[in-house]
């Protein structure tokens, strides 16, 4: 409601501008900052949500200016021919979303840079269809052959922007922002609770281009002209800095940047012999002083206060209910002759093992022994050199690790992978992926299907973090966390995959001893749920206690197996443990 | 066509010298200036400005072109740390790309100061070798090109020597391979990055003296070489000083043999290879291939 | 449901918008014309003081920053004199400047913003061609004169030929002039047949290519037998010239600016190739010679209009751009952009500051004295150019000096 009201206002102080200022050049400005801005907007869904980077949006915003304006110059009406353009800017965004998949950091720069100037190249040398610097002339734009002179051309701006922002608002208000943001934070942490990063960081890339493409296009029709000199590398930049200095992730950002890369030099226009100069100084002072954007850096100074606000309502009791039955547990895992080589280094050698039915299985071993391996090995993260992985009957060795989870396999992790900028219950909602039925269009326009889901999902989610112990910080932001809460957290978004199999990779590393019994506790709690473990663990207090069965690794081969008292007196595994006596002790005294 | 080759080759050997350093800065910081054709650019003017200065002054060619060398390489260094200090430190902890664009920023207000001080035009930087055209066969080519090539020899020779032999150079790359545990061993992690960006602007301010000559000096020739150069990088990949030599030969030699097809698309040559290689080899041509622990 | 009120909400604001017509855009602008005397507002207008701003919008940043630097210089010296000389009828007139940073969408923003926001009463042009083409429309809209000093595109003075009074004006040898000049030597002078280009990939290079094709098809029924492009900062052109060898071209069109130019030279050098080479007046920049010395005295030449002994008004004028300056940044943009703003200044004298008068002072302006080859009538109902091909000619280096052949 109030949002409505809010985008009711903004829309007419929008509407009334040219009332206010009759003057067609600030008219053409307001044209060109809205459109600037749903470019900023478009990149930020795509480097300030997802994570990824683009050097080359000019690319997409050239895109949108020249299939639409070939296809109204061809003889199609404008509104056609903007949303082929929309269409040609989402497939482009796809392809170098494909190309760049593997990329990353820099490289991944790269080719988002190549990907603009090759565009750039191609406006400028294809003239013969382009037109290239010598231009290409459009007819008046026209809405169903209501011609759009100046002031109704803005208003048309005004809509579409108002439109875009409020789908992109609900998109990242919805599980699919949400996704974006999981991916941003931990590609493999979004991985193993189902997510396919590749379809989705190609979904964002051409959300992101499609945006780029309708702001393409408004700019192209603006003038009734453009050619190939405005689409250069600068532009490419000067969005980034928008997105940046406004504030990467936040909704008011791409607003704020917009102003800043807009009309900023409208201001110091007259100092032409300095502009770069005081542009530059400006970006690297604001990228100093606030290093997270102008939107981030305030929101981080009104945070504490939120916080404090958060705990007071959410205070739900702990409980030993996940929320749903638990459905039949057959996991039946076995690993076959595995072998896992790094160069010629053979960190799991020829490692068989196999588990079966609700039990938990403990996985030691000293360190470098392959354990972390083993556990990449069995959610897809790696696939085995040679071997196979069998999960109840079928060949899942070379499953990645989000198929792994559709098949009822997921993880926590030792090195922690939470989606540090979402807040906790988001966390376990993102781990409901697989269990989302909404589609696309539901959660872009925020239906009651989607609310209902929505709702249904958060429920789901505060009684698994009940379970946990975790829903008194359900609304804190993960970042803020204890490593021991963190990795409660952790096993709550597992558990949200409804995993058959749930590895749990060292979750008591790093916690203090409160939070060690409490993560105990809780596994407990999973296994009398029935669900299979295989945990990972140094804690022997924790191994010895908990498993049925347990398997030591070291150097990467099986060195022995069975119920926790045969380990403990099991001589190999002794001796791995440095050998002797008193860690003999050590362990059996506990 | 062996011509072009042969113009080719000394073109990359640039774009090699300068890629060297977006490597030395990326191991240790993670970090590199995406500024370094606009440092380029004032190492190439400033370099211009104290070899005229020196050669009136009466001075020997060859003591003036060491002066102007060390002069640039000097100043350049400076800034380098100036830049570490001012762009990268400050947002090394904030996870994001700010960095990309805080050396951006640094660049443009370098390239507004030139353009004041140098003005807008074009200046001519005389090779001090001459430019008389040695042939070799049917294949012309300048006494300044020559000099290039035994300078970008020198200069990797130089290098290589310098990140593998000599004890800072070890530094920085213990620091490159784990800067916790170099930091145990008494090696600051802060003065290394220093030491790279440092290095990495020196050898920029370098490469500008040595393209001066052949391309022309004005306060907008950076950005096209800064970019060719990082393509370069990133072709070899970046985390192998090698690789990066064969970015930048192979880079030169595609384009100026490309431009014998067809010269309109030459620049899209350079790109396409770089979608082609990143597609294949996402790490570069002799990029490691890390698999990332979880 | 609350969401669908929303989009009626605005949906029904929009249609009520057009219903109701619309606000009325710029009526200060348009109609109250005593802008007579703009910016008067202290004085009584009988004191005969006040101001009038005229515009200058070019690029002072990126590859054509030199152009827009020496039109800019000469355009304030040439306010500076009205000034000093007392004005039109005590008005004075004030030089509002903004970058146009060779960006179309730039320029159009600071046309705009000099017809809008600054009133000025007429203003100066774009360096570049692509930028003049963007934003034309808004100064003939507006009804605002525009003189182009430098851009040489050869559509932009036409774009609006047909309209009762055509806004937009030119003191450069524009592109297909200097194309005739040139063919006309190649073709009808030296029975040149085999006749390779080299242009660059910007617009001016590409403009200059339609031109050249042009001309050969229609006058000459001739076409190209080699064309070949560099882009602005290439080092070298050495694969494009080996091409002119292959094709056994008589002659290569050079269509580039002065630092390609001398990257051309020096490519010649190299490969030990001289092909006679025509280019266009950039070559006559005296960055070339600064950059490649004696390479252009070898078989290059070049459209001119301009030189600076070619008058006594010429020569005195780059004297007091020296004088005043220290140098001559580049002598024929200096004395065009000069040209330019006397043109305006000399209208506003007749015709005081009302754009439309000043508009049809400049086109029946008689008795100009320009420093450029400028005619004393230089403009016509039909023809806006004011440097046509006959005031084009053809000159050459010789020994470092450039002299018609």
């Amino acid at each position: 409601m109030k949002k409505w009201l809010i985008y009711g206002a903004i829309g007419a102080v929008l509407y009334a501008f040219p009332w206010i200022f009759p003057n067609s050049y600030l008219i053409h400005l307001a044209q060109g900052f809205l459109y600037t801005y749903m470019v900023v907007l478009g990149l930020n869904l795509l480097v300030g949500l997802s994570g990824q980077l683009s050097l080359g949006h000019a690319g997409f915003f050239a895109i949108g200016a020249y299939v639409s304006g070939l296809c109204t110059n061809a003889g199609m009406p404008f509104v056609i021919s903007m949303v082929i353009g929309m269409g040609v800017c989402a497939l482009a965004g796809a392809v170098v979303a494909m190309l760049s998949l593997r990329a990353k950091g820099p490289y991944l720069a790269m080719v988002t840079i190549a990907f603009g100037l090759l565009i750039e190249i191609i406006a400028n040398r294809w003239v013969d269809v382009t037109g290239g610097p010598a231009g290409m002339y459009l007819p008046e734009p026209d809405l169903f052959g209501l011609p759009l002179g100046v002031v109704p051309y803005y208003w048309f701006i005004c809509l579409l922007t108002l439109a875009v922002t409020v789908l992109a608002d609900n998109l990242v208000t919805s599980r699919i922002g949400r996704t974006f943001q999981a991916m941003g934070n931990s590609e493999v942490a979004a991985a193993t609770v189902g997510v396919n990063v590749r379809n989705w960081k190609v979904l964002a890339f051409a959300l992101s281009a499609l945006i780029a493409g309708i702001a393409g296009t408004l700019f192209a029709f603006q003038n009734a002209y453009f050619n190939s000199d405005s689409f250069t590398f600068d532009k490419s930049i000067l969005f980034l800095v928008g997105v940046i200095v406004g504030g990467a992730g936040t909704r008011l950002g791409p607003v704020v940047g917009t102003l800043i890369i807009y009309l900023l030099p409208q201001l110091v226009q007259s100092l032409y012999d300095y502009h770069l100069l005081i542009f530059g100084g400006i970006l690297l002072f604001s990228l100093i002083a606030l290093p997270d954007g102008i939107v981030g850096g305030l929101m981080r100074l009104k945070k504490p206060t939120q916080a404090g606000q958060r705990q007071t309502d959410a205070a739900v009791a702990e409980s030993d209910e996940i929320g749903w039955a638990s459905e039949e547990p057959n996991a039946e895992l076995a690993m076959e002759k595995v072998v896992m080589e790094f160069g010629g280094y053979r960190a799991v050698d020829d490692v068989s093992f196999a588990c079966q039915g609700p039990e938990v299985r403990g996985l030691i071993g000293p360190n470098g022994s392959g354990k972390s391996t083993t556990v990449n090995l069995l959610t897809g993260v790696y696939a085995p050199t040679a071997g196979k992985i069998v999960w109840n009957g079928r060949d899942v060795s070379a499953y990645p690790p989000h198929r792994m989870a559709k098949v009822g396999i997921t993880r926590t992790f030792q090195n922690l992978q939470l989606f540090t900028e979402l807040t906790v219950l988001e966390n376990v909602l993102v781990g409901f992926h697989l269990h989302y039925r909404t589609g696309f269009a539901a959660n872009l326009f925020h239906t009651a299907g989607f609310k209902r889901e929505e709702q249904q999902f958060r429920e789901k989610a505060l009684s698994l973090l009940a379970f946990v112990g975790m829903a008194h910080k359900a609304e804190e932001t993960a970042a803020n966390l204890s490593y021991g809460e963190q990795r409660l957290v952790e096993i709550a978004r597992a558990m949200a995959v409804k995993p058959k199999l749930l590895i749990l990779d060292e979750p008591a590393a790093g916690a203090s001893h409160y939070e060690v019994e409490k993560i105990m506790k809780v596994i407990r709690k999973l296994k009398s749920i029935g669900i299979s473990i295989i945990l990972v663990e140094h804690h022997m207090e924790i191994v010895m206690n908990v498993c049925d069965r347990i398997t030591v690794l070291d150097f990467g081969k099986k060195i022995a197996e069975g119920d926790p008292v045969h380990i403990q007196n099991h001589p190999q595994v002794i001796e791995a443990y440095l050998g002797g006596e008193e860690v003999r002790k050590l362990v059996v005294g506990t | 066509m062996l011509q072009a080759v042969v113009s080719g080759l000394i073109l990359g050997s640039i774009y090699a010298i300068i890629a060297q350093g977006y490597y030395i800065t990326y191991i240790t910081t993670r970090t590199m200036n995406f500024g370094q054709g606009d440092f380029l650019m004032l190492g190439a003017l400033l370099g211009l400005t104290s070899y005229g200065a020196m050669a009136t002054s009466g001075m020997p060619t060859v003591l003036s072109i060491l002066a102007a060398l060390l002069i640039v390489a000097a100043v350049m260094s400076l800034l380098g740390w100036g830049l570490e200090r001012v762009a990268i430190r400050p947002l090394q902890h904030a996870h994001s790309i700010g960095w990309i664009l805080s050396t951006v920023a640094v660049s443009i207000m370098i390239r507004n100061i030139a353009m004041l001080i140098w003005g807008r035009n074009v200046i001519p930087f005389p090779s001090p070798f001459g430019s008389e055209v040695v042939r070799i066969g049917d294949v012309g080519i300048t006494r300044h090109e020559l000099f290039i090539a035994v300078c970008a020899i020198v200069i990797m020779a130089c290098l290589f020597f310098f990140l593998n032999k000599s004890l800072l150079g070890k530094a920085l790359a213990a620091v490159a391979f784990n800067a916790d545990a170099a930091s145990l061993m008494g090696i600051n992690p802060r003065r290394m990055a220093v030491l790279a960006f440092a290095l990495s602007c020196a050898l920029a301010g370098i490469g500008g003296i040595l393209v001066g000559p052949i391309t022309n000096t004005a306060f907008f020739m950076g950005a096209t070489l800064g970019l060719k150069a990082f393509a370069a990088a990133i072709i070899g990949g970046l985390e192998n000083p090698l690789g990066i030599l064969l970015g930048g030969l192979l880079l030169g030699v595609i384009e100026q043999v490309f431009s014998l097809y067809n010269s309109a698309y030459k620049d899209a040559s350079a790109f396409v290879l770089i979608l082609i290689v990143l597609i294949f080899m996402p790490q570069g041509l002799l990029g490691k291939k890390v698999k990332e622990k979880f | 449901m609350k969401k669908r009120n929303g989009w009626l909400s605005i949906l029904m604001m929009l249609t009520l918008g057009l219903a109701a017509c619309g606000p009325q855009l710029d009526q200060k602008a348009a109609a109250p014309q005593p802008a007579q005397q703009p910016g008067s507002s202290g004085g009584s207008p009988a004191a005969a003081g006040g101001e009038f701003n005229i515009g200058l919008a070019i690029s002072f940043s990126g590859g054509t920053a030199k152009f827009g630097e020496a039109v800019r210089r000469a355009a304030e010296m040439a306010v500076e004199e009205f000034n000093a000389e007392g004005g039109a009828n005590g008005m004075k007139a004030k030089l509002v400047v903004y970058d146009d940073e060779a960006k179309p969408e730039k320029s159009v923003e600071i046309v705009q913003r000099l017809i809008q926001q600054d009133k000025v009463v007429a203003f100066i042009g774009p360096a570049n061609s692509g930028n003049a083409k963007a934003h034309v429309k808004f100064a003939q809209e507006a009804g605002i004169p525009e003189v182009i000093p430098v851009a040489t595109g050869t559509a932009i003075t036409q774009t609006y030929a047909n309209e009762e009074k055509n806004y937009i004006f030119r003191v450069s040898p524009y592109d297909r002039g200097q194309v005739e000049t040139m063919l006309k030597w190649i073709v009808e002078e030296k029975k040149f047949s085999k006749i390779g280009l080299l242009h660059d990939t910007t617009g001016y290079g590409q403009g200059g290519k339609a031109d050249v094709e042009a001309v050969l098809k229609e006058k000459y029924n001739l076409t190209l037998a080699a064309v070949e492009s560099f882009q602005v900062n290439d080092t070298n052109m050495e694969s494009q010239l080996n091409k002119m060898k292959a094709a056994n071209v008589d002659v290569v069109i050079f269509y580039g600016l002065a630092p390609e130019a001398a990257q051309y030279l020096k490519s010649r050098e190299k490969l030990n190739y001289y092909p006679i080479t025509v280019a266009s007046w950039a070559m006559g920049d005296p960055t070339v010679k600064e950059l490649v010395g004696d390479l252009v005295n070898k078989d290059v030449y070049m459209v001119q209009s301009f030189t600076i002994d070619q008058s006594e008004a010429a020569g005195k004028f780059h004297d007091k751009i020296v004088a005043k300056f220290g140098e001559d940044i580049f002598p024929i943009a200096s004395a065009q952009g000069y040209d330019c703003a006397r043109l305006i200044l000399e209208a506003v004298k007749k015709a005081g500051t009302d754009p439309k008068a000043i508009r049809d002072a400049i086109e029946n302006m008689e008795g100009f004295k320009g420093v450029t080859a400028i005619g004393e009538k230089p403009f016509t109902k039909e023809n806006h150019e004011a440097l046509t091909s006959a005031n084009m000619f053809l000159a050459t280096y010789k020994d470092g000096v450039i002299v018609k052949p």
